[in-house]
């Protein structure tokens, strides 16, 4: 799954190309992509399953979190790093874990470095926590992305399938998106020396799969979806379950919606 | 169909424990035109399986954990770095068409050390291809003769005995008393011939008793069908003892 950094992301230009072709006449673009897949044919065949072309006009993208179910297995984590690419010591996605002690004071971790999994519990020396759980972090695509407005490029940008991206072409690595996003899920990629961040594996939802992450989840913790598409099972998880947002007085309007969050999750 | 949907492990992804298969999937698809013939990464080590297993506060209680020290205690294996899949196959983690893995999930059950000293031979055959350690009737022979005696005498134990977990490390194999388990054989319905079985009509049988709906349970009324009690077929002194 391993593939070329620079065709992750979908720059911003792109974005305006896939607009003009659709202006253009659907039936032009149509031709030119089945053109461009048959010149394409050797190696291996195309992925058994997805709508294509993706119409991004069709689609809203969000995600959910049922922190009742998350074990902290960190397969997630592995599963981010592989598909992404995700240099060590960085992360696209994270599991924290809070014990809660007996006092009411709150201890927060993280997984291994390496592994993402938890070897031990957080409170040491046998101490029973009256409460602990597990919370799975990551990029909240906000409708009202704060990294967005402050970038003084225009390199961080939502797309209008609501994915906020980073054209890396374009960042300068200046840093100041990581410090206004109030969820802390971006960082400096040492390789490319720019923000990097969750794209909800853009490059397979695209292609009518599950972001890696959601793929994985052994016990459905993690759920993705279309909130344009009323059945989707997204909808229909948002019309049951009681949910909250991560800092909703921010005023971002995240896109990550979490069941079962506890008040001490900042 | 994958190989492990019909077990506990069925909503874990093929990825989740063998890594992404970009390389592999074309074989999948297109075995001939696959450029690169590459097999799945398989974890060796107990850790994977610790990754979700090993039992933490913050886990949903409700979630299959162990401590692996005091699993590894309580079977009596002395190598710490034995793998779990030394006894569990990840695909039926709870494959139980083994007698030995029964044995080892009975109350009366049996360790690896009781047979095998030291640490456990990474070249002995697995768990799942060991010769049968035990039969019910070793322990229950006056139960299986009287069962041989009645009419569902030909049936094997465990056709109507399933194995539930109690604990990390021990379970109890007991009698299946959901009322639709008997109708999966004893239903009458359009499309089966008797064949020998006597068939019923449903809800109408339990309908007809005297008062109506009195026994909750097809044994309650059947029991000599199956076979008897225990304490039945023990002297009294003996079942107190």
């Amino acid at each position: 799954m391993k593939s070329d950094d620079a065709n992750r992301l979908v720059p911003r230009r792109r974005v305006l190309q896939l607009t003009v072709g659709l202006a253009g006449g659907l039936f032009f673009a149509g031709a030119l992509m089945r053109a461009t897949r048959a010149a394409a044919a050797p190696g291996p065949p195309p992925g058994p399953r997805g709508p294509e072309p993706y119409d991004f006009t069709q689609y809203y993208w969000a995600y959910a979190v049922d922190t009742t179910k998350c074990i902290g297995c960190g397969t997630c984590v592995r599963a981010c790093r592989r598909e992404n690419d995700v240099p060590a010591g960085c992360h696209r996605t994270w599991v924290e874990r809070y014990e809660i002690d007996g006092k009411g004071e709150v201890h927060v971790d993280v997984g291994a470095d390496d592994t993402a999994a938890f070897d031990a519990n957080a409170i040491g020396s046998g101490a029973e926590p009256t409460k602990a759980f597990f919370v799975p972090k990551l990029c909240n695509h906000c409708e009202r992305s704060v990294c967005s407005q402050v970038c003084p490029v225009g390199a961080s940008y939502g797309t209008p399938d609501g994915v906020v991206l980073v054209d890396k072409e374009r960042c300068i690595g200046c840093g100041y998106c990581i410090q206004a996003c109030p969820y802390g899920t971006r960082f400096i990629n040492p390789r490319t020396h720019t923000a990097d961040k969750c794209t909800f594996c853009y490059h397979r939802i695209t292609k009518g799969l599950k972001p890696a992450c959601v793929h994985v989840c052994p016990v459905g913790a993690r759920m993705f979806g279309n909130l344009k598409d009323s059945r989707s099972e997204l909808r229909e998880i948002l019309r049951q379950r009681r949910y909250s947002l991560l800092k909703p007085e921010m005023g971002t309007r995240p896109k990550c919606y979490y069941i079962g969050l506890d008040l001490e999750v900042k | 169909m994958r190989k492990h949907d019909k077990d506990v492990h069925h909503a874990v992804e093929c990825e989740s424990c063998h890594g992404p298969g970009a390389k592999h999937l074309p074989l999948v698809v297109d075995r001939e035109h696959a450029a690169v013939e590459e097999r799945p990464f398989v974890p060796k080590t107990k850790d994977p399986c610790l990754w979700c297993h090993r039992r933490l506060n913050a886990r949903p209680s409700r979630f299959p954990q162990i401590d692996p020290q005091e699993h590894y205690g309580f079977l009596g294996v002395t190598d710490p770095e034995t793998p779990c899949m030394r006894c569990h196959d990840p695909h039926e983690p709870l494959f139980l068409s083994s007698p030995v893995q029964q044995a080892r999930l009975h109350p009366a059950f049996q360790l690896c050390s009781d047979c095998h000293a030291g640490t456990i031979d990474n070249a002995a055959p697995r768990p799942q291809d060991h010769p049968p350690v035990f039969e019910c009737t070793y322990c229950h022979g006056d139960i299986a003769a009287d069962a041989a005696s009645r009419a569902h005498g030909a049936l094997p134990c465990r056709r109507c005995h399933v194995y539930v977990p109690e604990n990390d490390n021990a379970g109890r194999i007991i009698k299946n008393q959901d009322p639709r388990f008997c109708l999966l054989c004893h239903r009458a319905t359009p499309f089966r011939k008797s064949a020998g079985i006597r068939l019923i009509e449903w809800p109408a049988h339990a309908l007809s008793q005297q008062p109506p709906g009195t026994a909750e349970q097809c044994v309650e009324c059947h029991a000599q069908a199956i076979h008897s009690r225990r304490e039945q077929l023990q002297p009294p002194s003996q079942a107190a003892r």
